[in-house]
């Protein structure tokens, strides 16, 4: 829509008017970020303070006039285009760290506040935020949480998701919300994740710091094979050692930043690992043995510690310039990110090479050994439409590879609206249904970031769903028969008067113990102490106790917040009896709303859990400690939301 | 095709990048829009608006050169992207693709000639040439109005105040020397503002090359930064025949500022086109030495109680080798108290060029001095003389415990060079 004058004159009148621009030149400024996509916003709000942020959005919603967060648009999957126009609000002056809290290892940081900046003033308190995207120096701790980016360190340290503690939050009709990680009811704080601005705006973050590593040792890993670089890798997570960050490169892309970086890469290699060990003096000791005798065993042909800083900060030059050895050859690099579980990673990395080579495009292959996440470079020049169609397409080809290897479309970098087209291939109608319903619930109006992440007519280009087994379907029955009922597990301490009971215990099969991916997969009945001595056979571990009750009741009793973390894939049946599955056997994922930690902590308000994915272990771990159990009254989101969710079955 | 035409000789045909020789609108394509150039801009740090942003101001020109930006209509805010830039160049030290974003500012402003200063100004600046003494009393007179508040000051005319009585042209007037060994072209700062600079610079010259000569010309950095192309083109033409009339043509060229040393250092890029004039740039280029080039090479350690800060902001950004020159004479000399400061926040307007945004202004101003008291030094090396001024300004009012000196001023810790060669 056109903002009027009579509007931008309401508009200068709340903000000021050096807030408000509207000239042609500002408008072209704002319709971009990282990505291809373009669009024109009708104005540009330059926030001041976090206040202006409700009354605004208020106004915004009163005058049904749609909104796109901005920062630094720093991301790759054209996020923040204004594609429906309306205002760009500019969070980049909203940039201030409020407070920093070492002894409760906190800090209270404003969305603009610049993650490296974050990093400087942590350094110096000895302390970091370990989210760590490529982009840090620019990024900002709002749009992290927004794309729920991660970095390097994501192995061993997790997605920003798993850093916020506490964030305040405005709704598109400019209603203040403030939600925290671990208060009783669903993880509301993992609906933002990943939401990429179409929920609201956050005003305010409470992050995680942790104390900065004692030691660190750094290694470059040469192996003649991809193959054997990521079996290293998986024998390592199997033998406990997490380390700090594992990068790699193929023989392609090595050969062209060293080239370009001279970081002292072996060239005659087929692939490199780069790993780095963290904590204390005797665990790297002990850990840097284990890593030595696992890369013989996958016939390293090099194995070079770094001996000094500046050997260390050589290495890592070399790795860090990548993105700017591929930047000079074209105009424009498009990016992907699509994650498969790890074990899949050298045959998805073996097909996604052959695409490359099949399409005639330049191209390199970096990634995140670790945790199955990988960037094809893709090289192009934009003035070229027919070259950008043919990078797009290629790119949704590696995409989809990804989806059919049992991975995501995006580990890191979010959804936006260039691959938003893909979502078709990742999620069923009914997952897509239930997202859309939770934006529409969010965001009625859809005046925030619209148009992003769900695909139009979804329901025509999403496959079906799959085929539900027999109990699946009884407990379908069931649940649409008798809902609104409580649902329980095995040790369920719900106090109800209702005599109509679902329960889940017919749901008790151990699906898979991959100990390749070090993941479980479960039904929510199975019993958590049936799960341990299930894992204690396979050689594994995972941070629940054996105790009574079930794995759904650990998840959806409140009773652990930190097992969410822990938590990679859901399947569920909703109030409406459609069946959503979210997330699968690998450890990041940015493809949409965050369902998984929407029904943690739910109690079985919105729906029956049937099964989960969680990480596990090669080595014994702390064991979570359970909390009270609190049975919470719904708070009015989350009763709208039980009710946007159960009526749904009339429209759909 | 006819609006490229008027523009082909007030614009540049090509750039030379660090990617090779390419047009402008191939260069400004380059630019993927990462973002990571953000990090680094002293204004963009202040202000965290796109506009003014190197990513905003390379999208600009790109969108002016597709026609989807309508240069005279949207004179006014493009004028204010292509003006708010310090063109400090630390975005391309920093962007993947090196994407030259002060070569694409500068651009900018040559296609919006004539939109930055008053047509009356650069008709006071080609006084320089003609008639130093006027242009001098002229930039007294309007100090006086200053002062008297009936002109409008820029961000740096404030500062001339303390700086110009005293120390107006000529103070220092060397004798024209017969055959000499190195040319000295001291800059407009210099030249003007600080002739004691100068003269430390003519002194150290002096002393390993005699006899040396002083070249008072205009070198074209003011047309070259306000989009002027042609009459810098002519200037630098002027100070090339110069060079080559003097002495056998191959005298070394001795240069005490950054800005100037990086300016002179693209003078081949001025005549793309212009194969003669090309050549004989080339040439010049060859003999250019920075006042750095001038210290012996064995250094004994100086001793200062104090920290010293290095400051190495300059307009059109400081040549990296230059740097690690200064920074490698100043870390033999003092050691563990030689303190190298981070760019963005020790970035200040460029002297005399003036930034148009006062808030940016004011933030860099603060930033600078913020950094100076933070690691509370008690005398600043810079390596340009107009730094050294707007530096000397800012000190004398937050923190004059502090002083500046310009990188020549180190032969005093050196030895006794100037002493010898004054004798």
């Amino acid at each position: 829509m056109k903002l009027t004058s009579k509007l931008k004159r309401q508009l200068c009148q709340l903000l000021g008017a050096s807030c408000v621009q509207t000239d042609e030149t500002s408008l072209a400024l704002y319709g971009y970020d990282c990505s291809v996509s373009r669009a024109r916003p009708d104005g540009v709000v330059h926030l001041q303070n976090t206040q202006q942020i409700a009354p605004l959005l208020k106004w915004l919603y009163a005058h049904k006039i749609p909104f796109v967060a901005h920062a630094s648009a720093t991301n790759h999957a054209g996020s923040c285009v204004p594609l429906q126009g309306g205002l760009i609000l500019n969070l980049g002056a909203l940039n201030h760290i409020l407070e920093i809290n070492t002894r409760e290892g906190y800090a209270l940081v404003e969305p603009g506040v610049v993650v490296g900046d974050l990093q400087a003033r942590l350094a110096p308190l000895g302390f970091f935020y370990a989210p760590d995207p490529a982009s840090e120096s620019v990024c900002t701790v709002g749009g992290n949480l927004a794309q729920n980016a991660s970095g390097a360190r994501c192995m061993k340290y997790g997605a920003t998701l798993d850093h916020v503690i506490a964030v305040h939050f405005v709704l598109p009709d400019g209603s203040p919300v403030s939600w925290t990680h671990g208060q009783p009811g669903p993880d509301m704080i993992g609906l933002l994740a990943g939401s990429e601005g179409t929920l609201g705006i956050i005003t305010q973050l409470k992050v995680k710091i942790l104390p900065l590593a004692t030691h660190l040792e750094t290694f470059l890993v040469a192996f003649p094979s991809l193959q054997q670089s990521i079996q290293a890798v998986s024998d390592l997570t199997a033998q406990g050692v997490i380390p700090r960050c594992v990068e790699a490169m193929d023989q392609l892309t090595l050969q062209s930043v060293e080239e370009f970086s001279h970081a002292g890469y072996p060239v005659d290699v087929g692939a490199l690992l780069l790993v780095e060990l963290d904590g204390s003096a005797s665990t790297i000791k002990k850990e840097k043995k284990v890593l030595e005798q696992i890369c013989h065993q996958n016939q390293a042909q090099y194995f070079i510690p770094a001996v000094s800083q500046a050997q260390r900060a050589k290495l890592w030059s070399g790795r860090k310039s990548a993105f700017a050895a591929m930047a000079r050859l074209a105009p424009n690099v498009m990016v992907g990110d699509g994650t498969v579980p790890r074990s899949a990673l050298p045959d998805t990395l073996q097909q996604v090479q052959k695409i490359l080579q099949e399409s005639h495009l330049r191209a390199g292959l970096l990634f995140h050994a670790g945790d199955g996440n990988f960037h094809p470079h893709i090289l192009f020049d934009q003035r070229n439409s027919l070259e950008t169609q043919h990078a797009h397409r290629v790119m949704n080809e590696i995409l989809k590879l990804c989806v059919q290897a049992g991975g995501t479309l995006s580990g890191e970098h979010g959804i936006g609206v260039e691959k938003r087209a893909v979502m078709a291939k990742q999620y069923d109608v009914s997952t897509l249904r239930a997202m859309s319903r939770l934006k529409q619930l969010l965001d009625p109006l859809s005046l925030a970031n619209p148009l992003k992440i769900i695909p139009h007519n979804y329901a025509e280009k999403a496959a079906a769903g799959p085929v539900l087994s027999n109990e699946i379907k009884t407990l379908q029955t069931q649940l649409l028969q008798m809902y609104p009922c409580p649902i329980v597990g095995l040790n369920s301490q719900l106090k109800t008067k209702e005599k109509k009971i679902l329960s889940s215990h017919s749901l008790d099969q151990i699906i898979e113990i991959d100990t390749a991916n070090y993941t479980a997969t479960v039904q929510a009945g199975v019993s958590l102490t049936v799960l341990a001595q299930a894992l204690k056979k396979a050689g594994a571990y995972s941070v629940l106790p054996a105790a009574k009750g079930s794995v759904g009741g650990a998840f959806c009793s409140g009773c652990f917040p930190d097992f969410y973390a822990h938590v990679t894939g859901i399947e569920a049946l909703l109030p409406n009896g459609s069946f959503i599955r979210y997330g699968g056997k690998f450890t990041k994922n940015s493809a949409g709303y965050h369902l998984t930690r929407l029904l943690a902590g739910s109690q079985g308000t919105l729906g029956l859990v049937t099964q989960l994915t969680f990480r596990i272990f090669a080595h014994p771990v702390d064991v979570l400690k359970p909390q009270p159990f609190t049975q919470v009254a719904p708070s009015s989101l989350w009763k709208q939301l039980v009710e946007e969710w159960r009526t749904e079955v009339a429209h759909g | 095709m006819a609006k490229s035409a008027a523009h082909s000789n007030k614009t540049l045909r090509s750039l030379c990048t660090a990617l090779g020789k390419r047009s402008v609108y191939n260069s400004v394509a380059h630019c993927n829009r990462c973002g990571l150039c953000a990090a680094v801009c002293p204004v963009y740090a202040k202000i965290r608006q796109e506009s003014f942003s190197p990513r905003g101001r390379n999208q600009a020109l790109r969108l002016v050169l597709e026609g989807k930006l309508n240069l005279r209509k949207n004179k006014a805010q493009l004028k204010q992207i292509a003006y708010s830039c310090t063109l400090c160049g630390q975005c391309s030290q920093v962007c993947p693709g090196q994407i030259p974003t002060v070569q694409h500012v500068l651009e900018l402003r040559r296609r919006l000639s004539g939109a930055a200063l008053p047509s009356s100004l650069f008709k006071l600046m080609r006084l320089r040439e003609t008639s130093p003494r006027l242009f001098a009393e002229i930039v007294r007179g309007g100090l006086a109005l200053h002062r008297a508040k009936l002109l409008p000051g820029f961000s740096w005319l404030k500062f001339l105040k303390e700086r110009l009585p005293r120390t107006h042209y000529p103070a220092f007037n060397p004798p024209a020397q017969q055959r000499p060994t190195l040319i000295y072209l001291p800059s407009f700062e210099a030249q003007f503002l600080r002739p004691d600079i100068a003269q430390q610079v003519y002194t150290l010259a002096a002393h390993k090359y005699h006899p040396a000569v002083w070249l008072n010309t205009p070198s074209g950095l003011f047309e070259y930064v306000y989009g002027d192309l042609p009459r810098a083109r002519k200037l630098v033409r002027c100070l090339l025949t110069r060079h080559a009339r003097t002495g056998n043509g191959k005298l070394p060229l001795l240069i005490d500022s950054t800005e100037l040393y990086e300016f002179l250092q693209q003078a081949p890029a001025l005549f793309d086109g212009f194969d003669t004039w090309q050549r004989k740039a080339e040439h010049f280029v060859s003999c250019l030495r920075f006042v750095t080039d001038l210290f012996p090479k064995k250094l004994s350690a100086a001793s200062t109680p104090s920290p010293v800060l290095f400051m190495s902001t300059s307009l059109l950004g400081a040549p990296a080798p230059l740097v690690a020159q200064t920074q490698e004479i100043l870390h033999t000399l003092f050691k563990k108290n030689f303190v190298q400061c981070e760019y963005t926040s020790a970035c200040l307007p460029p002297f005399g060029y003036g930034l148009g945004n006062t808030q940016a202004v004011q933030g860099l101003h603060l930033s600078a001095v913020g950094t100076v008291a933070r690691h509370q030094t008690r005398t600043v090396v810079v390596c340009s003389v107009g730094t050294a001024l707007e530096m000397e300004a800012l000190l004398h009012r937050f923190y004059p415990s502090a002083q500046v000196r310009h990188v020549a001023h180190l032969t005093d810790n050196v030895c006794n060079l100037t002493t010898k060669a004054t004798s």
